[in-house]
């Protein structure tokens, strides 16, 4: 194993282990705290958001379907203007909040990945100002 | 001959990108859904009874609205996903850079 892996193996996944009064001000363990309400599916690392959010969007459009065909069976306008608004367009919104639902869950898994990198970022640089340290108390030694 | 060739070994690189394949299919939904938009308009246009007209407007314009709503919102997801990736492996790099810097501090150490 090279150095540069050994470094970052030694190292805590955290930067709270490594660095605890920086990482309260930061927004991860703020962000931790909320994640202990959540169940394990709606955090940030699952992809289960995002399947909810394609299963939403494919109701929508078997909603849509469901209204053309309702629609196209009847002949009088005012029996085809409910199926219309009752599922016609809220198939249509279902595909929107569909697509809300795929965007809020692709932000965050992003931003978990940004979060973990900085806590990694953050962790490497407390252990060099501590090596740092030690190397300058022993030279004054 | 050679001009075909590097195109279809071009084609071929970009098949095996999974975010490209991501983007054609999501390009070929939000063109399905513009044709969705443009049949319901001819068959809206071609009758001048409404109850034969509205089973046109709920399949063709409101299905391809949908559709081309849908495709072109994970087409920008995809897309910011692509970049956040990239930034996110220049990140990577800076991480290595500092643990490089580590590993040198603690062999002097």
């Amino acid at each position: 194993m090279s150095k540069t892996a050994a470094s970052l193996t030694s190292l805590p996944d955290d930067a709270d282990e490594a660095l605890t009064p920086a990482a309260e001000l930061a927004g991860p363990a703020r962000r931790r705290r909320l994640d202990l309400r959540l169940p394990t599916w709606l955090k940030g690392t699952s992809p289960a958001p995002t399947f909810i959010g394609v299963a939403v969007a494919i109701a929508g459009f078997v909603l849509i379907m469901i209204a053309w065909g309702q629609v196209a069976g009847e002949t009088q306008v005012y029996l085809q203007m409910p199926y219309l608004v009752s599922a016609g367009l809220t198939g249509l919104a279902l595909v929107m909040v569909g697509l809300t639902i795929v965007n809020v869950a692709a932000k965050q898994r992003d931003a978990v990945d940004r979060d973990r990198q900085i806590d990694q970022l953050v962790s490497i640089l407390g252990e060099l100002k501590a090596t740092m340290d030690e190397g300058g108390k022993g030279r004054r030694r | 001959m050679t001009a075909v060739r590097a195109a279809v070994t071009r084609v071929r690189a970009a098949g095996r990108d999974p975010f490209a394949v991501s983007i054609v299919v999501l390009l070929l939904l939000a063109a399905a859904g513009l044709a969705g938009i443009a049949i319901g308009w001819s068959g809206a246009a071609g009758s001048l009874v409404v109850s034969v007209q509205l089973p046109y407007i709920v399949s063709g314009v409101i299905g391809g609205v949908a559709l081309l709503g849908f495709s072109l919102g994970l087409l920008i997801i995809q897309a910011r996903r692509h970049r956040e990736a990239q930034r996110r492996a220049g990140f990577d790099r800076v991480v290595l850079a500092a643990a490089d810097v580590l590993a040198a501090a603690r062999s002097r150490s």
